[in-house]
């Protein structure tokens, strides 16, 4: 099934990959998941990443952060449904590491961002049987009413 | 019995039938996630892997994470709370 993302958080993702870069970033994708699994972000939040050791390859995002984030959606009768980072100068394809740590149900969105300059998008979802993603269609919506 | 609850991140609430939060009985972390296993079988595979919880899942007993306690052995009382709190990283290698 598809996610739907709106225009307006495709470009604040483009634009926290650019400024961060040569370091990943990350944040969530906040939103719904219809009774038919359509998947809608309604928003996107930027986190900082706080791997400091390596940032150009890796990131990590505070669970307190995820806590907090988590919680706020709750009260908004939203929930986390995923989470986005860039790859610095690298392919917007997950990578072994992605998938070890991946959590199921939900998107994971990949953005490309090639010497400083946003690239490929694309989203994937961790098979049931964890052994790989399966990437899913990406809807971009001019808005999105739920 | 200690009843106490657990708190269940998004990605693993479509194992708990939707429910945010569940209860289980358990005097350590370690009965506790072993009884919501038992309840919940299809979370065993996103919160173990070889018999250990994964190094991704963190596991506070109220606002401390377990590590900073007694690991799965940090003992509960009645109507404590566990949140499950997913480590989320990656990268690109």
């Amino acid at each position: 099934m598809p996610i739907e993302l709106p225009k307006t958080e495709v470009a604040k993702i483009q634009m926290h990959g650019e400024k961060t870069f040569p370091f990943e970033c990350c944040g969530l994708l906040i939103g719904k998941i219809s009774n038919d699994e359509i998947r809608s972000v309604l928003k996107t939040q930027s986190v900082e990443n706080i791997n400091k050791k390596n940032p150009e390859r890796r990131y990590n995002i505070n669970p307190l952060d995820f806590i907090k984030i988590e919680a706020e959606a709750d009260t908004h009768g939203l929930q986390i449904i995923g989470i986005y980072h860039s790859h610095p100068n690298h392919p917007a394809r997950p990578s072994k590491f992605d998938l070890e740590l991946a959590w199921p149900n939900f998107s994971y969105i990949v953005i490309s961002i090639q010497n400083r300059h946003a690239d490929q998008m694309t989203s994937w979802r961790l098979d049931e049987s964890r052994t790989k993603f399966v990437e899913e269609e990406i809807r971009f919506e001019s808005e999105i009413i739920v | 019995m200690t009843e106490i609850t657990v708190s269940i991140p998004a990605p693993l609430r479509a194992f708990t039938n939707g429910n945010k939060t569940v209860l289980v009985s358990g005097v350590t972390v370690e009965e506790a996630l072993k009884n919501l296993v038992n309840s919940y079988p299809g979370l065993k595979k996103h919160l173990y892997k070889n018999d250990q919880i994964r190094n991704f899942v963190n596991i506070y007993k109220g606002d401390t994470d377990i590590r900073y306690l007694d690991n799965e052995q940090t003992s509960l009382n009645k109507g404590d709370q566990l949140l499950i709190v997913p480590s989320i990283a990656g990268g690109t290698i």
